[in-house]
This record gives C-alpha cells, structure tokens and sequence, in this order.
C-alpha cells in the first residue's frame, strides 16, 4: 500500500506542514485517513495529502481535503482526548479510592495479565 | 422513570442508538485490521457518545430529582433502554460492522434530517451540531461501502454477509415509538417513523441497487445473480435471505408489514444486550456515586 504524507494548516495564514503520514490504496482513502487520523482534534484548519516521492510543481501534487475549518475535528466536546485531560490522573485516582474506602468500599480489580511477561517496573517478570 | 413522558420517548430512543452502537464501536479499538481505520472507528465511536451525552442533558428537563447524564447512560436497567436492537449485537466480523455502520448512519441521517423540522426548539439545536458530525460518519461508511462493493471477492462477499444480517434489523430502527402519536400531534416528531422508514429504505434500495447488492433485500431461495467485481471477479452464490414486509413496487424499495428484531423501543431486547450492559455498565453499578 502506498506511503501519503499528511500536511496541514494550524491557522489559515499559515505555510503547509508536513504533520504525519498514512498508508492507503488512493486519494480519495488518504484524505478521509488523514483527517481521521490527524484532524479530529481540532489540530488545524485545512488538511491535505501527498503521495511520498510525489513532488510536482511547487505544491502540484498536493490534494487538499474539503472538510470546512469549522467543523474539521468536530464540533462537540471532546477535550477529554486531550493530553491536559489526563493531568493529575494519579491524584484523581487517590482521591476516589480514598472517597470509596470512606464508604468502605475498595478497587479491588487486579490488573490485566502483562502481555509482554514484564512486571509494573519494567523488569522482566518471574519466569513460570 | 416509571412512565414515560412522549419527549423523553424519542429522546431515549436516539441517544440509547448512539451510546449502544458506540460502544460496540468502541469495541474495535485497538482491533481493526488497519491502524488509520483504527483511529477513524474509535472517533467515530467517541461521536457517538458525545451526541448520547447530548440527548441525555436535553432528556434530564423531563426528569425529577436525583438524575444526571452519568445515571442516564449507566445507571438503569436493562429494560428502560430503548435502543434499537440492530445496536445491541456484537461487531462479529469487520464486514459486519461496516455494514451496520453504514445502514445506521444512513437510517440516522434520515431521521435526525426529518426532525429538524420539530418543532421542539432545543432538539434542533443539538441535531444541528449532532448533524455536522454525522457527516463524517456518513463519508466513512459510504467510503467503505462502495470500497468493498467493488471487490475483490472476498471483500464483496463480507460485506453482503454483512448487510444480510443486519437489513432486517435495520429497518426496526424505525419502529413506531411508543408514544409516537401525541409526538406527532404535538409537532416534535414532524412525520411518524413509518414515513421516516419509507425515505430511508428508498434511498438505501437505490444505494444497494447502484452497487448490484439490493438482492439483500429481496426473499432469495436460489442461486443470486453473478455480479462482477471491479478487480474482475465472479461473486459467488448468494444464501436464502428472507426480509419481512419490504416489496419492490414501482421501482421502490418499500416497506410493507411486520419488523424483525423490533421491540427495542418499548425496551424488549435480544440475549446479546445483557452482557453488553453488564459490561458498560459495571464501573457504575459497582462504585455508585463515584466521581472522577
């Protein structure tokens, strides 16, 4: 499958920049990917795709996207896909757990088995 | 929530779709054969709970004390959700999924389209928005539609699998409300679900038939057509199918009579549902109150 580079625009005065890449079999599956992929989280205003190794004139092989800046990376909230989002997830954590022992309850659902046979520290677990 | 007021009817009934069916989309994350539809499927999922969340703030107005969204969407029992049970059923197959993609977001945009012209102001408003992202979903599965029509074969195949098994159940994403009649007296359902049914079976029959894929909704006991695909491929023979109450009638697509898989929106659901909201809803039920 072909190799797109994904180019994008953060504001509208701004020069394309490459931002990313997708594998697809044509344009038209490069586009909705690169917008899937690269703009739904309101990362920009204009999106496009460049087959890699495709230069053209100037910006000749570049397709750009039609989706309208206003609603490209939706329009509802979604500011929980957010890094920031996740700030403070540990003392979150903290404060629900202890919240629940209050009321005498406890999270007490074990982790999931470790796919990789590595421990929590990152040291190899003990072979079976 | 013992009865029901007509608004709360309606409201239920599209934010039950799209909490259900986003979260067996969600499902697919992490899964789906191909890391960039990945991501694309897992957003499209996140929409789907966004758009719920939505419906539940507007569904709270006609509710007492005590309810929130978090109560709304995991906190009741299965019998009070009024999704359509085409939502409920597990992902199966990658071809399964598109095509009861594809059919839902085609039913929905009929129906949030037909009530855009409520006359229940605040529902509008949050169709509007819900509608601007509904684009994408109807992009996507239109893509993959056409994508996988197209062949190779195998790729044909699963689709038609697909949409198989999910047209009938498809259709009861339109069965009548329970309250549908005060609803359309009212002016907050512009037309009844069967008016919203015939538009979308009509225009999905023309989608199908544009591909050579509308024997899907026909009654099969034979041997189907052999299609060529666009990589130059035979499709190979089609299995009996049997779709109640839809007819071809002056070159239309129709609906005519009974549902399968209907019951969803008096919250009548299939054995598949049960474990699906023992699973979404766990966390809830097992911290009660928890905030995060």
């Amino acid at each position: 499958m072909e190799v797109w580079d994904v180019l994008g625009k953060r504001t509208a005065g701004d020069e394309w920049s490459v931002v990313g890449a997708v594998k697809a079999p044509d344009v038209e599956m490069a586009l909705l990917l690169a917008r899937e992929t690269h703009f739904r989280h309101k990362e920009g205003v204009a999106y496009a795709v460049r087959r890699r190794g495709d230069t053209g004139d100037g910006d000749g092989a570049l397709v750009v996207g039609e989706w309208p800046p206003e609603t490209l990376g939706g329009v509802t909230d979604r500011s929980y896909r957010r890094q920031e989002a996740y700030a403070g997830v540990g003392a979150k954590l903290k404060r629900v757990a202890a919240d629940l022992a209050a009321r005498g309850l406890r999270i007490e659902r074990s982790r999931p088995p470790d796919p990789h046979g590595t421990s929590g520290d990152g040291t190899k677990g003990k072979p079976s | 929530m013992t009865q029901e007021p007509p608004r709360l009817d309606l409201l239920l009934a599209l934010a039950d779709d799209e909490l259900i069916l986003g979260h067996r989309h969600s499902e697919w994350t992490g899964w789906v054969p191909h890391l960039e539809e990945d991501l694309a499927f897992s957003s499209i999922a996140q929409d789907e709970m966004a758009h719920a969340r939505l419906l539940y703030g507007l569904a709270l107005e006609s509710l007492g004390e005590g309810w929130d969204e978090d109560r709304l969407a995991l906190g009741r029992e299965p019998r009070q959700y009024r999704n359509a049970i085409l939502c409920e059923r597990p992902n199966r197959d990658w071809g399964y999924s598109l095509a009861r993609q594809f059919l839902y977001d085609t039913a929905d945009d009929v129906r949030t389209r037909t009530l855009l012209g409520s006359s229940w102001k605040e529902l509008t408003e949050i169709l509007t928005l819900v509608r601007m992202e509904e684009a994408y979903h109807l992009e996507h599965a239109r893509t993959w539609f056409r994508r996988l029509a197209g062949g190779p074969v195998a790729a044909r195949e699963h689709l038609a699998a697909g949409l198989e098994a999910t047209i009938g159940e498809a259709l009861a994403i339109f069965e009548p409300l329970p309250s549908e009649m005060e609803l359309v007296t009212s002016g907050d359902m512009p037309m009844p679900s069967s008016g919203m049914l015939a538009a979308w079976l009509g225009g999905v029959g023309e989608e199908l038939e544009t591909v050579s894929l509308d024997y899907v909704l026909e009654r099969h006991t034979q041997m189907g057509e052999m299609v060529p695909t666009a990589s130059g491929e035979m499709a190979s023979e089609a299995p009996t199918l049997s779709v109640p109450g839809v007819e071809r009638v002056g070159g239309r697509w129709v609906h005519r009579g009974e549902f399968a898989g209907a019951g969803g929106r008096r919250g009548h659901h299939s054995e598949d549902f049960t474990a699906l909201w023992d699973d979404l809803t766990g966390l809830y039920r097992a911290y009660p109150g928890a905030t995060w």
